[in-house]
């Protein structure tokens, strides 16, 4: 009998018409379905037809969504639904891209007033401070970058997935959280069953070595991270050496991962040498073990403390693993903003495509694979992506350089503003160098606009606008031993000074003396294990200047980075009494005295300089 | 043929559908009574009611099973291949009907179960309503607007914020 047939003994006029059915019949699980299939505009649109339909295209199911498609909040954060719920959180969020998009778009070549454009990125980052709604988004990464320990941030961050993570971050952000960073992150990124395994494991190669580290930690605390990475590597190199973990691939693994979730989690941070030297010898030993050949991969994050580091380490034929969540986003930041300063002619590319295709595409992903290569490394799955981070900056310059026919002031301000609005971090240093290395017409070191505007964006915290300088000046100071920390100011009010690495020339208009960390170099007896000599940070009082430039700005600069001008004054008095406030601070510039004289004003402030 | 036992569906109005058991575990719903009723497969014909679907509905529903019962479709869990799958032309076709028979379809594929037959229905009402105003929309589907002036536009002003530009 066919389906035919049967369906044919059926009259259709038996069956009754009495309920009409519109989709606003429809229950809301199938609405649901549908809402799900529509975009943004036609959700919103929906939302405006009837109470019911109101009720049904704002469910966070569908919201959800949306959120995790545009911005890729982790698919699985089913546990945990923003306070105000999806609808909102999108509202938001999206605000805050609207807003980002709106001033990169309003950017253009001849008008740059740098300042306002800052206060207004500033504004911005602040609108998404503390809202936590906002910190489900990844690109919440800005903004508990902003935190002081901003990796413990990101942790969380890409842990977002555990429910835990909004109430440890709501701790972290108020000082509540009484955990060490390490538990933090273990609890939220599923480390805990690794980490109990390494602690309860019968294996005596780990559990020599997590004794052997708690034994020296206990007898001699560690006081300061470098002294703790010391330590570490002491009691890995200890249990390495009784156990030759290597013949058990399984046991080796737990070592690693525990010793770069350490590197990665930034608890191993000293200064870069100590660092690297750290890194090498894991290296070295994984070597050993054939696990990865030739290149060492360092989980780091990209706003891992120590760059240079990592400069070094690929200098060294050593890769840097960035772990894949971040670096889609970076990527996907990149390529927003690319777009956006292309839309905007700022940058002016062969082709759009070639561009983000040669920044993102061919130069990293498949160059990492390429080096790779070998059977080990592919077969663990490992769950991140290769990336040579430094080269990044470096390359990105290079690329962007050659395909952009723009002159070199036009490009400065786009890779200012692809730093700023990108986050990316190109720290100001590689930057420059890399600029001038490029350019060697513009120096753009001596290019005091560019030069301030980018050492400002080197740090993260961005409620000081003041303070930044401060901070700059130390992530741009040389750590040498001859920049001695000096408690009192030598200089006095309207000296010409110059500073030492930009060799601006400024006056002196007041001086402050503040903490900051400097950093210098302690002969310790664990030195020679790791490098010849080893760097610490401390918090120093040290003196800073304010200091005007010809521009008439004002900067703070600490006093080890400013030398005297001794001759040869008459350029410099020449260009900066042609700035315009200079009648702020001076009454006439003395010959005699070799410096500017202070007016009334300025000598009721510094009464006893 | 007439030998193996069918699976009849009985419909609301009481209609009976026999087919054969392939089609009639396109629906998961059948499938588990099946698997639940009969574990050792079926020896006689099996009845079972659809009391929340209409003759002429589940007709169309079978015709739609009849069709794809050799379709391989794509994984139940897989949201987003789902998603973006498009409609293929004899399901287009075949959901060429009017409103009320589509939401007909739509309810019975999801209450028997059916889910690549409720996502095509679902891509189709989606597709209806994709670029429309609200407006246009409450036409469409005989929507009533009951909000009072100021309801809808606090909405609006909600919806602003939302708004990507």
């Amino acid at each position: 009998m066919s389906l035919c047939q049967s369906f044919a003994d059926h009259d259709d006029s038996q069956i009754s018409h009495e309920k009409f059915l519109t989709p606003a019949g429809l229950p809301v699980d199938i609405l649901c379905a549908i809402g799900c299939l529509l975009n943004p505009t036609d959700l919103l649109r929906l939302r405006l037809v009837n109470h019911y339909f109101n009720q049904v295209f704002t469910l966070d199911h569908i919201w959800r969504r949306i959120c995790v498609e545009r911005w890729s909040v982790p698919s699985d954060l089913t546990t945990h639904i923003p306070p105000s719920g999806y609808f909102k959180f999108f509202g938001d969020r999206n605000r805050t891209d609207v807003q980002i998009r709106k001033t990169i778009s309003e950017i253009t070549e001849t008008d740059f007033p740098y300042k306002q454009k800052l206060a207004l990125e500033f504004q911005i980052l602040h609108m998404g401070h503390l809202s936590s709604s906002v910190l489900t988004s990844i690109s919440c990464q800005s903004v508990l970058e902003g935190l002081h320990h901003r990796w413990i941030a990101l942790q969380l961050l890409e842990a977002l997935r555990f429910s835990l993570a909004f109430t440890m971050i709501q701790d972290v952000l108020q000082d509540r959280c009484t955990l060490s960073f390490e538990e933090v992150w273990l609890k939220l990124s599923g480390f805990d069953k690794t980490v109990n395994r390494l602690r309860h494991a019968r294996d005596d190669a780990l559990v020599a070595t997590l004794r052997r580290y708690d034994t020296l930690r206990e007898r001699e605390p560690p006081r300061s991270p470098t002294g703790e990475a010391l330590l570490m590597i002491k009691a890995f190199f200890h249990s390495v050496k009784l156990t030759r973990f290597a013949r058990d691939q399984g046991n080796s693994k737990y070592i690693e991962d525990y010793f770069l979730f350490r590197v990665y989690s930034g608890e191993v941070r000293g200064h870069h040498l100590v660092v690297s030297s750290i890194i090498e010898k894991l290296c070295r030993l994984r070597a050993i073990d054939c696990y990865v050949t030739q290149a060492m991969f360092v989980v780091v994050d990209p706003v891992f403390p120590r760059q240079r580091a990592f400069i070094q380490l690929i200098r060294g034929n050593v890769r840097i693993l960035v772990h894949s969540q971040i670096l889609a986003s970076l990527r996907r930041l990149v390529v927003n903003v690319t777009e956006n300063m292309i839309n905007n002619d700022i940058l002016r590319p062969v082709t759009h495509r070639d561009l983000v295709e040669a920044l993102l595409v061919k130069t990293h992903r498949n160059w990492a694979y390429e080096h790779v290569g070998e059977e080990g490394s592919r077969e663990r799955a490992f769950p991140y992506s290769l990336v040579p981070v430094g080269y990044l900056h470096i390359d990105f310059i290079q690329t962007v350089y050659r395909m952009v026919s723009a002159p070199a002031g036009a490009l400065r301000d786009a890779l200012l503003w692809m730093h700023i609005a990108t986050r990316v971090r190109l720290e100001h240093h590689n930057l420059i160098l890399g600029l001038d290395a490029l350019v060697p017409s513009c120096n753009f070191m001596k290019d005091a606009n560019s030069f301030t505007m980018m050492s400002k964006f080197s740090r993260y915290n961005l409620e000081a606008f003041d303070r930044l300088t401060y901070t700059q000046d130390i992530a741009w100071e040389d750590e040498t031993p001859e920049n001695r920390v000096c408690e009192h100011p030598i200089y006095r009010i309207g000296v010409l000074v110059r500073h030492n690495s930009t060799l601006l020339a400024y006056v002196i208009v007041g001086w402050k003396i503040h903490e900051a960390t400097v950093v210098e170099r302690s002969p310790t007896p664990q030195a020679d294990e790791v490098s010849s000599s080893v760097f610490t940070q401390v918090l120093r009082r040290q003196v800073f200047y304010n200091c005007l430039n010809e521009r008439g700005d004002v900067d703070v600069i600490k006093q080890d980075s400013l030398v005297a001008i001794r001759d040869g004054l008459q350029d410099e008095v020449c260009a900066i009494a042609r700035a315009l406030n200079i009648g702020c601070f001076f009454e006439r510039f003395s010959e005699k005295e070799q410096r500017f004289i202070a007016n009334r004003d300025l000598k009721c402030l510094y009464p006893n300089d | 043929m007439s030998d193996t036992p069918k699976v009849i569906i009985v419909s609301s109005d009481n209609g009976k559908f026999p087919v054969e058991q392939k089609v009639a575990e396109k629906s998961v719903l059948i499938k588990k009574m099946i698997e639940d009723l009969a574990p050792n497969g079926l020896e006689e014909d099996f009845e079972i009611p659809t009391p929340n679907v209409r003759s002429n509905v589940l007709k169309a529903v079978l015709e739609w099973c009849e069709h794809h019962k050799d379709t391989e479709f794509p994984d139940e869990d897989d949201d987003d291949t789902r998603k973006i799958t498009p409609v293929d032309d004899w399901d287009k076709n075949f959901l060429q009907v009017d409103q009320e028979m589509l939401y007909e379809i739509i309810l019975a594929a999801n209450y028997l179960n059916i889910r690549p037959l409720l996502d095509a229905g679902c891509k189709v009402v989606a597709e209806m309503i994709r670029g429309k105003s609200p407006e246009e929309i409450r036409k469409t589907f005989n929507i009533v607007n009951d909000f009072s002036p100021e309801e809808e536009a606090a909405i609006k002003r909600e919806n602003e914020w939302a708004e990507d530009r």
